[in-house]
Parts: C-alpha cells; structure tokens; sequence
C-alpha cells in the first residue's frame, strides 16, 4: 500500500538504498512466520544480482523474475483466468503470460493471496519494465508495500521512450533520487559518465580511455595490452554492443596471440545469452523428426553440456516410465531444451571471476575492476540508444575503462562527438 | 474445518466416484462396496504420512496398471470460519492454496464467489503411478488449484501440502483391524499425544515413584533367601575392582522413562484388586481405546483445532445397547466423524440426511443419503412412518443385492413371519440356486405405498423390485411403475384375485390337515384354510396370528417345501430369471402362477 521509490545514475547505490529501507522497515514492522520478502526483475542477471544482496541480509526472501512470477500467478489461478476468459499462453510465451498475470492481479482475491506471502515487493532495475509486465507491478502496489529503484537513463530498449515505469512513478509517489556514487571514485570514469548522460562529449583521459583500433587483431593486441597491464588480479569485463564480427574477432586474437609487448594470450570466456546457448545446442542436436527413445537419448549425449544432458535425461526416463511411451518428436526434444536451458540460468549463481566477454545488455547491473568496451561499426540504434549503450558500459567500470573503436568516423559521431 | 467432498478415480474396486460429506455421516453398503476405499482415500488426501499405507498395484482398479494410468483423488475442505481467505493465510496465499468456492447444493467448485451460501474451500489432490521399472508407487499430495488435468509425475510439480497444515485437519482413523491392548499405556504414540494435548503429563508422581524405586524398603537384594548369594557376588567382586560397585536389584531402569514405560493400565470392578487391561475382554478394551481417542478429541477442540475422526464399524466388541450411544459421544466430541457401520441399529441412529447408502455398480461408486431432505411435520404420513420406525428394515433391506418394496404393510409381515420360521427350522443346507434371505432385502411399506417408496428408494439402489396385488389396484400399480424412469428391474404379480392372504391359503393346503392340526391351540381355532385366509385378511397386522400362521407352514413338511418354493421363485423373478411360479405377462412383469 506504501510505496518507497528510488532513482539516481549507475553506481550511485540503489540497491544499496533499497535493502537499507527494506531493513528499516522490518525492523518496524517483521515478517510474520511463513512470510517473504518477494524481489523482482525483469531479466536473469539482474535477479543473482538482487538474489546475492538480499541473501547478506538474512532475510526470508524469493528473488525471481517477473515472467517467473507471472507464470506461477497464471498456472494456479487457471480457474480465475478461465473466469476472466482469459485462454491459458504456452510458459514461453512470456508476454502473454505477463498480459493474463496482470490481469489476475487486478482482482483484489489474487494480489491479497500474493500478499498473504509476501508482503512486501522489492524491484530493482524497474526502467526496463514494458507496459505488460509494469501492469503486473502496478497491481501488486495497489495492495502491498513495494520498494523500487530504477535509472530511466539505463534503459537500452528504445521501445520505451517515453519511459512506461518512470512516467507512473513520478505520478503515484514521491521519488528520492540518489546523487552520491559509490561505486568509483576514480574522476575519469566519473566525468565521462556524467558527460554521456548530459548528451556531451566524454572526454578521453587516463584511466578512462578511447581509442582507435581498426581491425579486430588491431583491437586484440589492445585489450591484451591493457589487462596485463592494468589488471592487476582485479576482475574484467570485455563488452561490446554487438557480439559481431568486430568483438568476436578481437577477442579470439587476444586468446590465441601473444603481443608484441609480451602480453597474453589470455584465456576469455564468451558469456553466451540464453538465446545463443539455445541456438548452438540445438544445431548439435542431430535428430529425425519422430524419433525412438533410444536415439533421443543417445542425441542428447552428444549435446556436451553434462547439467542439460542430465536434465534431458531425466525428462526422457520420465516419458518411459511415467507415461509409457515408445517415441518421442523433435519439437517436443526442443522445447524441452529451451526449458531446460532456461531453468538451468535460472538456478546458476554468480559469477566465477577471470575473464568475461559479453553484450552490454548481459552486463546490466553487474560490476567489475576494469572493463574493455569493444565498439564496431556495425550497430543499429539511434544516437540516444547509443549513449545509453556506452554510458551502461563504462558505468560498470571501477577502476579503469578502455573504449576500442572499429573505424576513425565512429569517433566523430555520437556517443563520441555531439 | 470439515472435507465437505471427495472424489475418487482408479482407486482399488472404485473407478469412479463422489463421496459427499456432513459433519457427521455414518457410511452404510454391502460388503465390497467401498466404504474401506472411501476412509483409505481420506488417509492418502489429509492423514499423517504414518497412516498412509505404501501403496502396490493393487491399489489401482484392475491391480495391472500401466505407465500412463493414475489414481487420482481429490478432498474439498470447507468451514472455514467467515469463509474470507485472508483470515485464513496459512491455508490460502502464494505457496499455500487457491481459495475456491464451493456450492454445496450441487457439488460444483467456482473459482468466483457469486453466491453468499457458497463456501470458501481448499482442494487436497492425490495421484499416485506405478513405475514398472522400479517396481514401486510413486506419489504426490498437491494443492488442486483447477480442474484442468495435471499429472504431478510428468510436468513441473505442483505445490505440496505441508504437514504441519494437516496437522490442523487432524485427521484419525480407527481401522476395524485394530488391536488396543497396550493403547493406555505411555508406549502408546496415541497415549503420549493425548497426554501431551491435555497437558497431562504425571511428573510429580512419576518422579516420586521413580524415586522410591530407587530406594524401595525392602530391597530385592536384602532379601534374606536372596542376600547371602548376593554377599557372594560381592565379594567376588571386589576380588577385581577392589572398592567396586555393590550389587542392588531394582524393579525398572530407575529413571522417569523406565518408569513411564513400565505403566500398566488396570481396571478394578467394584471392590475387586484390579485386573490388567490385557486380561480384559475385548469389548472394555475396545471402549478404553475409544474413550482415550476422544479425551484427544476433546483437548484438540479445546485448542481450536480440528479432530476429523474416521472410524471403521464401531459396532465392534461393543455390546448393542453401547453402540448407539458410543456414535454419539464420538460425533459430540470430534469437529466431524466418517464412520463405516454394518450393524443397522448404529446406521439408523443417525441422521438419514447424513446416512450415506454406497453401492459400487461395476467400479462406479454412488453414495448417497438415506434422504436428501429431513423429515419434518409437514412430510406425509407414511414417509415419516417408513423412514423413523421402518428405518432400521429399510436400511437392512437396501443392503441386499435385491430389494422388494411390496404393496403392503402386510405382505411385508407375512412373509416375514413365514420366512423367519421356515428359516429358524432349516438345516445347513440350502439346495435351490436363489436364497431369497440372502439376496432379496424386503421393504416395510406403508400404506400401500408401493410406487411413492419405489420412487424414494430407486436413487439408492439399482436392483429394486415391487410386488403387488392381482386386483385392480395392483394392475394400476404395475401400470403407473412401468411408466417410471428408471422402471422396477421387476414387477411381481400376485395372481389374478390374489392377495398376500391368498398366497398363504396356497401354502396351507400344501398339508391342509396338517397345518390345521398345527393352529389348533389357538383359543378359537380356524375351521379351514379359506378360515384363515378370511381371518387374514380381516385382522390385518396380527402378529400373533402371522406368527402362528407361519410357524404351522414351518412345521408341516409340505408346507415348508411349497414355503422354499416360493421364495426361490421370487428371488427368481426378481433376478429376471424363469421360474414356473412366475409368468411373464410383459416386459418386467411376473404373475405368480401357483
């Protein structure tokens, strides 16, 4: 019923901001026995992050998604739904889902039944809320106490401009912005932060730096150079918005070469999207249309992934035993593999150190010591969609950035010139 | 708290069906015909996991099941007091249940409340599997949120029912395979509960007993037969661990759990040393272990929570002048009960409105009440007469694969009375195929009632069949039953001109002479067997005379024989099967034909 808001630039402690209200507020009023605080965000990475602060409080608490969240509401309130005349979406249809979960909420029965639960409702990251899944957080405020923190400014999806989230928040409370950043003091990145959030130019000094670096082995040597001279054990990032061409290039120079400075190879670790796990698992899978269970189970050998080959296993013993079958079809072989990856980033926890390629968009909310932004020609978006990409990027930088840009008519044009 | 509804699907003889419950509901139907399944059913959905017996094939109807087959069961529990979820968060929030609504008049479970009589509710769901690989039953107990199918086995599990929120059903089951010796006694799990809900715990006592075992006044060791052998052992001792223990005989193990353990219930009649409860007979036992489960009853109410007593035949070692009485301390003391009964004096007592009649038709279970509405001063005369004093007949009658509602009060007497004498003079021996005692249960009608009471009776059983008289009304009877849907599964005629009286003059001149010279120590003795009849017909409910009438039937051999005769060939013609004493005349219809 209460609502306490939070918004201020990257790296100025929002999440910081909402688990120290979250505790005041306990303190006053405690969770009864079999309550939970619920936290929701909109993407995976986002909810380990969230997942790791709130399990330091020692806190009762359920951190997922809200597309998990809406799921649950959709599957068990399958009577209401019908009710409503709402036909039942697939689980992957997560728009659909998060439109008939919305709906739900509305009705007083379900949100109070949500309530009953968890009385309060953390959301971090809320910027990147659509209309859909805004609707379902809307719902749960008009009955339960939600705390909130967002950054307009971090949202990457031009679909939402004007922003959903923000513009309902400033209308239905009182927002506390958050001005002090905590997560680097070091004034370079500071001010090149500041400056693409003003729509200005970022200006290039140590250790915020941008260069021209126009081939991806040119781009390679310059990433190894840096990590091994400013790593230093710290944790690095290399981001890029488009893992091309460009980005893939260079990273795979950099593991594979040793540069003229003596620097590397060093081992890096493409952090693969769910999308892409998916992709390339099921470009492995070699399998006829209707298949017996013995041929599934030995494609599903070959996939290479030990926790998905042994969950696909355990689905395919369940269709033997449980239900008797004989046969199963491919599509059926997939859509379990898409669930099964999806489940399985959903369970995984944090990260494992050492180095990191990954999109800027798996980046989000994450932090780290040194961070290599890799920025290729070839990338859509307007200019606004730009800063925000490069803004994101260095803001995920403690202690040092290196920009490394494709061609020299990128640096005249935004985000790098006005 | 009560479980207002249980359906059942693929359990043991049950392939189908609905149970619906009162408060208190007394569950009476042949042997085999599910009452046993119905209260297994309620252990699987709401008992402690201890109840729950592990399940093997021949749990599932057919005991052959096959990967894809499920047994399936689910509870509907309402009372939930104010019937509003969010005063009852531990049963109905995110991680808990669904709330529901039921409409109790139909059964029908609504997602939406849009009837203030209906009541919020909570769905239990059961299903197990056999997994013929590991050779074992697989189970899941789950929140029932909708009734699109789910199978627990295959998808995602649905959310499982805490323990501890069955803990505040409180389910109990009283099997009829039960053995209560030892129940009053602190080895006894129930005991130990029921002492612990009551907050009875005997510490002072036990502690001081304790204390004077330890230090009895005349010690075991110091006994003078006993001491010098003891002094020996001693010494011995002390040979090996020189300033070592002495020797000391104590009756328990001297701390308060040995105590506790060592408690033996006994019981003293009047005056006499008290006798221990296993030398007792089992019907005090059956009391004791009774009485102790509703002091748990009781101290549960006590503390708000509830007590779902299900108890198999309470009839049991319980003398026929307790039993009734024994139901209803146990319904007064328990927030429901689900009793299974054989003994119609238990059934009757209840009331018919929560009196539920199973019968299994081909793995379809119906159970349904006695009476669908209470009887009030304003139901007609003959019903209010057939269902409170006729109750315990009609009830015993319903337990017969065949049910005959005759015309009259007096075909009911009659061939009552010739039955129960032929009956008490036969030997073991049974040679024809149909045993009409057996098969054929014989309403007590009233008032001619005969097609009114086929057509209160025929939703409660599916073998009911109607005799009537060779006059006039009787043809109008035959012609208005067979119009009724579902018709009699046969009609039975008696002759044209006949009536019940006739049939007895038939069976009386079997041995004329005979059966005369039986009557003739009446005070007035009948002249003939048309003497009879015409006193039959014009004293109608003269027990003795029905008594005596078929008793010399009994004891004349003749008349005894023609007696059998006649009731095989009902029992034939209410099988539908060919019998020379009945004719066809249509469809369903029999006319005796002597």
């Amino acid at each position: 019923m209460t609502i306490r808001a939070f918004q201020g630039a990257a790296g100025c402690g929002k999440t910081h901001r909402l688990m120290q209200t979250l505790m005041d507020g306990l303190e006053q009023r405690p969770l009864q026995p079999g309550q939970r605080i619920l936290a929701l965000t909109y993407m995976h990475g986002s909810r380990r992050r969230l997942d790791g602060r709130l399990r330091e409080l020692r806190l009762a608490f359920e951190c997922s998604t809200i597309d998990s969240l809406a799921w649950r509401i959709v599957s068990r309130w399958r009577g209401l739904a019908e009710h409503l005349d709402k036909a039942l979406p697939a689980e992957t249809d997560y728009e659909a889902v998060c439109a008939v979960a919305g709906a739900l909420l509305e009705q007083p029965v379900v949100v109070d039944w949500v309530g009953g639960t968890h009385p309060i409702v953390v959301i971090d990251e809320a910027q990147d809320l659509c209309a859909v899944r805004l609707r379902i957080v809307q719902a749960l405020a008009a009955r339960l106490d939600l705390l909130v923190a967002a950054d307009e400014f971090q949202c990457l999806d031009e679909t939402l401009r004007p922003n959903p989230y923000c513009s309902w928040i400033m209308a239905a409370a009182e927002v506390e912005t958050l001005e002090i950043p905590h997560r680097t003091n070091v004034p370079a990145l500071l001010t090149a932060a500041a400056a693409l959030r003003a729509g200005a130019v970022p200006q290039s000094q140590r250790p915020f730096e941008i260069r021209l670096a126009p081939s991806p082995a040119f781009a390679g040597a310059s990433l190894s150079n840096q990590i091994g001279w400013y790593r230093r054990g710290g944790s690095v990032a290399i981001l890029t918005p488009s893992a091309g061409r460009y980005a893939k290039g260079a990273v795979e120079w950099a593991t594979l070469n040793q540069t003229s400075r003596n620097q590397g190879p060093h081992r890096i670790r493409w952090e693969q999207a769910e999308r892409e796990v998916v992709a390339e698992l099921l470009g492995r899978l070699t399998l006829a249309d209707r298949c017996n269970l013995a041929e599934a189970d030995e494609a599903i050998g070959k996939l290479g992934i030990r926790s998905v080959i042994a969950a696909m296993r355990e689905w395919l013993s369940i269709q033997q035993r449980a239900l008797g079958r004989q046969e199963v079809d491919r599509s059926e072989v997939e859509d379990v593999l898409r669930r099964v990856v999806s489940h399985g980033r959903r369970f995984a926890r944090g990260d494992v150190g050492g180095l990191l390629a990954m999109t800027v968009h798996g980046a989000k909310n994450r932090e780290f010591d040194g961070v290599v932004v890799l920025w290729p020609h070839d990338m859509g978006g307007d200019d606004e969609a730009k800063r925000r990409l490069l803004y994101n990027a260095v803001t995920r930088a403690k202690r040092w950035c290196l920009v490394l840009v494709e061609g020299e008519r990128l640096l005249n044009r935004p985000p790098f010139a006005v | 708290m009560r479980i207002s509804d249980l359906s059942i699907e693929n359990f043991r003889g049950i392939r189908r069906g609905t149970v619906r419950f009162k408060t208190h509901t007394i569950i009476t139907g042949p042997n085999n015909a599910g009452k046993t399944t119905i209260i297994e059913a309620l252990a699987l959905l709401v008992g402690r996991d201890r109840l729950v017996r592990e399940l093997t094939e021949h749990d599932f109807t057919g005991a052959d099941p096959k990967p894809a087959d499920r047994l399936r069961l689910i509870a509907t529990i309402t009372d939930f007091d104010g019937d509003d979820p969010n005063a009852h968060l531990d049963w109905f929030r995110d991680g808990r249940a669904v709330p529901k609504w039921l409409d109790a008049a139909t059964g029908a479970v609504h997602p939406v409340r849009q009837n203030p009589a209906w009541l919020l509710c909570c769905q239990i769901g059961f299903q197990a599997h056999f997994d013929r690989s590991a050779l074992c039953v697989e189970t899941a107990r789950y929140f029932h949120d909708h009734n699109h199918p789910i199978d627990p086995f295959v998808e995602d599990l649905p959310v499982g029912v805490p323990a501890k929120l069955l803990q505040k059903v409180g389910f109990f089951l009283v099997r009829a395979s039960r053995t209560w010796d030892g129940v009053l006694s602190f080895g006894s799990e129930l005991f130990r509960r029921t002492v612990r809900a009551a907050d009875g715990q005997p510490a002072a006592a036990i502690l001081s007993e304790r204390d004077r075992l330890r230090h009895p006044d005349r010690p075991i060791e110091g006994d003078p037969h006993l001491a010098p052998l003891v002094t020996r052992i001693n010494a011995e001792l002390a040979r090996f661990l020189p300033r070592g223990p002495t020797l000391k005989l104590r009756v328990t193990g001297t701390d308060s759990r040995a105590v506790l353990d060592a408690v033996v219930a006994h019981f003293s009649p009047a005056g006499a040393p008290p006798i221990p409860a296993a030398r007792q007979g089992s019907g005090l036992l059956s009391l004791q272990g009774l009485l102790l489960l509703l002091q748990l009853g009781r101290a549960r109410a006590d503390n708000g929570e509830g007590f779902l007593m299900a108890l198999e035949e309470p009839e049991l070692h319980v003398p026929p002048a307790s039993q009734r009485q024994l139901v209803h301390r146990i319904q007064a003391l328990s927030t429901q009960t689900i009793t299974t009964t054989h003994a119609p004096a238990v059934a009757a007592a209840s009331d018919p409105t929560a009196l539920l009649l199973v019968r299994n038709d081909n793995g379809i279970l119906s159970a349904e009440p006695l009476l669908t509405e209470a009887l009030t001063a304003a139901t007609p005369a003959w019903k209010r007469k057939l269902m409170q004093s006729g109750r315990p007949d009609v009830i015993a009658a319903l337990m017969h694969d065949m049910v005959l509602i005759p015309e009259g009060r007096s075909d009911h007497e009659l061939l009552r009375a010739i039955l129960c004498a032929v009956m008490l003079r036969q030997g073991w021996t049974e040679d024809s195929r149909h045993s009409f005692a057996l098969e054929v249960g014989l309403i007590p009608t009233v008032d001619a009632q005969v097609v009114r009471t086929y057509s209160l009776l025929s939703r409660l059983h599916g073998s009911l069949c109607c005799l009537v008289d060779g006059d006039a009304a009787g043809r109008g009877y035959v012609r208005e039953l067979r119009t009724m849907d579902p018709p009699p599964a046969a009609i039975l005629r008696w002759a044209d001109g006949w009536t019940i009286e006739h049939v007895v003059g038939w069976l009386l001149e079997a041995d004329e002479a005979g059966t005369l010279a039986e009557l003739s120590y009446l005070s007035d003795p009948p002249t003939s067997v048309a003497d009879v009849v015409a006193r039959l017909a014009g004293n109608k409910n003269d027990i003795v005379l029905y008594e005596a009438v078929g008793e010399a039937i009994a004891d004349t051999p003749a008349g005894a024989l023609r007696a059998v005769e006649l009731f095989a060939g009902m029992a034939a013609a209410c099988a539908g099967e060919p019998t020379p004493l009945f004719g066809t005349e249509a469809p369903g219809v029999r006319v005796f034909q002597p």
